[in-house]
């Protein structure tokens, strides 16, 4: 075997191998994150890992499917304009049950606590009904979008919003008019006033364009039938 | 030229390695027991250069086959579920020593040669 064979051999094995190492670390290192540390015990730590794993697979397939069928749907009204009014009545209803990413216009407050309890659920609720009441169209608190059924429930010191855990610092992102939801939050005694008056960090931002990730839970009715 | 190529692999590797995705952690205990299986080739290729009994193509196989043969065992022993990964990494670990040791007893014998040749010169050049 010629010397330059070898030095290509060479060169390709240590490449595979380096490269691999460093893989090896990072994907370890990624895993030891502080939530996980508090797991003592290995056989759970796994478990969850696992599970974590799946989950990320499935939304992934969840998202590619949901792009097919978007494609399926484009493809079918294409050449009927009956069909096309229906599609655009089926993302109307989306976008309104918060089943779609959406942008606009609106403020972005940022709130920072260290304290988790009662309280802390309380004074979010207040902020959301004071957007709401400024004719906030799209709301969310860190990522969690809030549809019809959304509540914000306060359970030992863990705050939950759709039933997943959100964690300080709190970004409540609301889409609607500018002026107003800005004019009810930082008001002189409005809620914004309240929470620096009693040493919570809080700020709010307004933008342009502010994106609002859609809702990613399941909706269930089971009592609830319309009448045709 | 061999060092060289040794050099660039590793300096590319580390840069593929840096900017990869991670990999999914059920398969990190697999790509572990790779590495560990391709280490104890490259162990065992120094030693041969060493015994001079060096041979590319049993390398080069021996680097890919040991791991991925250590990784399939791995995985049927999940499915059976045995640890056989800890037999492998208890055979490679093992044989990286024993190797390890022999690199090192040569190169500490070839260095205590080079310095005893070295003093009988000056013994030798002093009687002159």
């Amino acid at each position: 075997m010629s010397k330059r064979k070898i030095a290509v051999i060479l060169t390709i094995m240590c490449l595979i191998i380096v490269s691999a190492i460093l893989i090896q670390i990072r994907t370890i290192e990624s895993i030891n994150s502080p939530v996980l540390k508090i797991i003592a015990n290995d056989n759970l730590r796994v478990e969850v890992l696992k599970w974590k794993d799946r989950y990320d697979k499935t939304t992934t397939n969840l998202e590619k499917i949901e792009r097919k069928l978007e494609k399926v749907r484009q493809k079918a009204t294409k050449n009927d304009e009956s069909f096309k009014s229906k599609e655009q009545t089926i993302k109307k209803y989306n976008t309104i049950l918060g089943l779609t990413d959406v942008n606009g216009e609106g403020v972005t407050i940022n709130i920072s606590t260290k304290q988790l309890d009662e309280s802390t659920k309380d004074y979010l609720d207040n902020i959301i009904n004071e957007l709401k009441n400024a004719g906030a169209e799209s709301i969310s608190i860190n990522n969690q979008r809030l549809i019809w059924d959304s509540v914000i429930f306060c359970d030992g010191n863990v705050i939950k919003v759709n039933l997943e855990k959100i964690e300080s610092p709190f970004i409540i992102k609301a889409i609607g008019d500018t002026r107003l939801l800005y004019g009810a939050l930082v008001r002189p005694g409005g809620y914004i006033e309240l929470l620096n008056s009693n040493g919570i960090k809080a700020e709010v931002e307004k933008s342009t364009n502010i994106q609002i990730q859609k809702y990613n839970g399941l909706i269930n009715l089971e009592h609830l039938k319309s009448i045709t | 030229m061999i060092i060289i190529a040794i050099v660039v692999g590793c300096i590319l590797g580390a840069i593929i390695g840096m900017y990869a995705p991670i990999i999914p952690y059920t398969y990190s205990g697999y790509l572990a027991i790779g590495i560990m299986a391709a280490l104890d080739t490259v162990f065992g290729g120094i030693t041969s250069i060493i015994k001079k009994n060096f041979d590319m193509k049993i390398f080069v196989s021996g680097f890919f086959g040991n791991a991925i043969l250590a990784i399939v065992l791995t995985y049927l022993g999940e499915k059976l579920n045995v640890d056989i990964y800890l037999a492998a990494i208890f055979v490679f670990v093992s044989r990286m020593f024993n190797n390890l040791g022999f690199i090192r007893r040569y190169y500490i014998e070839k260095l205590i040669e080079k310095k005893e040749n070295k003093k009988s010169k000056k013994k030798s050049i002093d009687k002159v």
